[in-house]
């Protein structure tokens, strides 16, 4: 591993990957899922880490490669989702709608980009800027992703479990 | 529900997730040397479509140079691999170039030169076809090229921003503005989706200033 990677990256694999697993988790909401993009996400930055000048900043640098991998990855999957007249039976997400929670379950009714900006500002805290930072859009756009996807999931939480279920089926 | 038990409610369903894999660095060397494998094996199927690319020229003016002989004068066994592959690819590839209408009923030596307007060092600067190349609208999401906001052409790429439109189930619409890069091919205009592929900006021939404008955004 160490002739694979620099030493460095490495290191910050070990640190941070529980982290950043957990984001990935809440972009997904599947394990499996998670894991794939967390390691796409590393790889994609193991390849530019020699030309990452601010090591401290390497977190927010993945963050962001996880953000944008996962909202390109739900948009190819969308278009494959419209093209068809209905969704097969969900058997995969089953054990998934178990084990989540039901803030998990609401953050999955959200689109990507939306779904995404929720969990920047409030999972990882980032202010309105950096959030705008992180997704490559402008901060007006994450205002109104941020309050629409908050009260979008305020709305979801305060519904019976079962609701939040059977709207997810019905996608 | 407050931010508060939002936030903690979210802490606590990432939870669930656990820890990652121990072997997760083994995992990246080995999808790393996957990765490896695959593009070497990309490399080697563009070099052989390059070689046989090249060939095609050859074969064909030797074929031309046999006039008289016995081969050309029966048109029908011709063989498969001569007749239907080489000139069907030069055709195909070569799309709106003036030249390109007669090609089809003349010799083999008007097709060669019908592929030299397929690689364009300066096609238009048409942002209606560049808009064109957008991925196609559909029931939900809507894809629009806008014009005023710094997009530029370089040479065969060209950068803008677009607005990507989603429609929620209730009818609400939440407009995004992203960057797009494209790429002039074969007389044609592509959208080059870097957040489906961000090697997309890893691409040497990028000229800086697309570069800056398409992929330096985020």
């Amino acid at each position: 591993v160490g002739r694979e990677f620099d030493d460095e990256f490495a290191e910050f694999v070990t640190k941070w990957s529980p982290a950043l697993l957990r984001v990935a988790f809440l972009l997904t909401s599947d394990r499996g899922e998670a894991e794939d993009l967390l390691q796409t996400a590393l790889l994609k930055t193991s390849r530019h880490w020699s030309r990452l000048a601010d090591r401290e900043a390497a977190y927010a640098y993945v963050r962001r490669v996880l953000v944008t991998t996962h909202t390109s990855w739900r948009r190819r999957r969308r278009v494959h989702e419209v093209l068809l007249d209905s969704l097969p039976e969900r058997a995969t997400s089953e054990p998934a709608a178990i084990e989540v929670g039901r803030a998990l379950q609401a953050l999955e009714q959200l689109p990507p980009r939306m779904r995404a900006v929720v969990v920047l500002r409030c999972y990882e805290g980032l202010s309105e800027a950096e959030t705008a930072e992180a997704l490559g859009c402008s901060l007006g756009s994450v205002k109104s992703q941020a309050s629409r996807g908050l009260a979008r999931l305020r709305e979801l939480l305060a519904q019976p479990d079962t609701t939040i279920l059977a709207q997810e089926g019905a996608r | 529900m407050n931010d508060l038990d939002l936030r903690t409610a979210l802490h606590r369903d990432a939870d669930l997730v656990g820890e990652p894999a121990a072997d997760l660095l083994d995992q990246l060397v080995r999808r790393r040397s996957q990765q490896r494998r695959q593009r070497g094996v990309l490399i080697g199927a563009v070099a052989a479509v390059v070689v046989i690319a090249a060939g095609i020229p050859v074969g064909a003016s030797l074929m031309t140079r046999s006039d008289g002989g016995p081969a050309t004068q029966t048109v029908e066994p011709t063989p498969p691999s001569v007749s239907s592959s080489a000139p069907t690819p030069s055709i195909a590839v070569i799309p709106p170039p003036s030249a390109a209408p007669s090609a089809s009923s003349e010799a083999p030596e008007t097709r060669a030169q019908a592929t030299t307007p397929a690689v364009n060092p300066n096609p238009p600067c048409d942002w209606t076809a560049i808009g064109a190349a957008l991925p196609a609208d559909t029931a939900t999401d809507t894809y629009e090229l806008y014009i005023g906001d710094g997009e530029l052409c370089d040479g065969p790429w060209a950068a803008a921003g677009f607005t990507w439109v989603h429609t929620f189930d209730d009818g609400q619409q939440h407009p995004d503005g992203q960057a797009g890069i494209f790429h002039y091919v074969g007389g044609t205009w592509l959208f080059l989706d870097r957040y489906s592929d961000s090697s997309v900006c890893d691409n040497p021939d990028i000229p800086r200033d697309v570069w800056e404008r398409g992929c330096n955004v985020d």
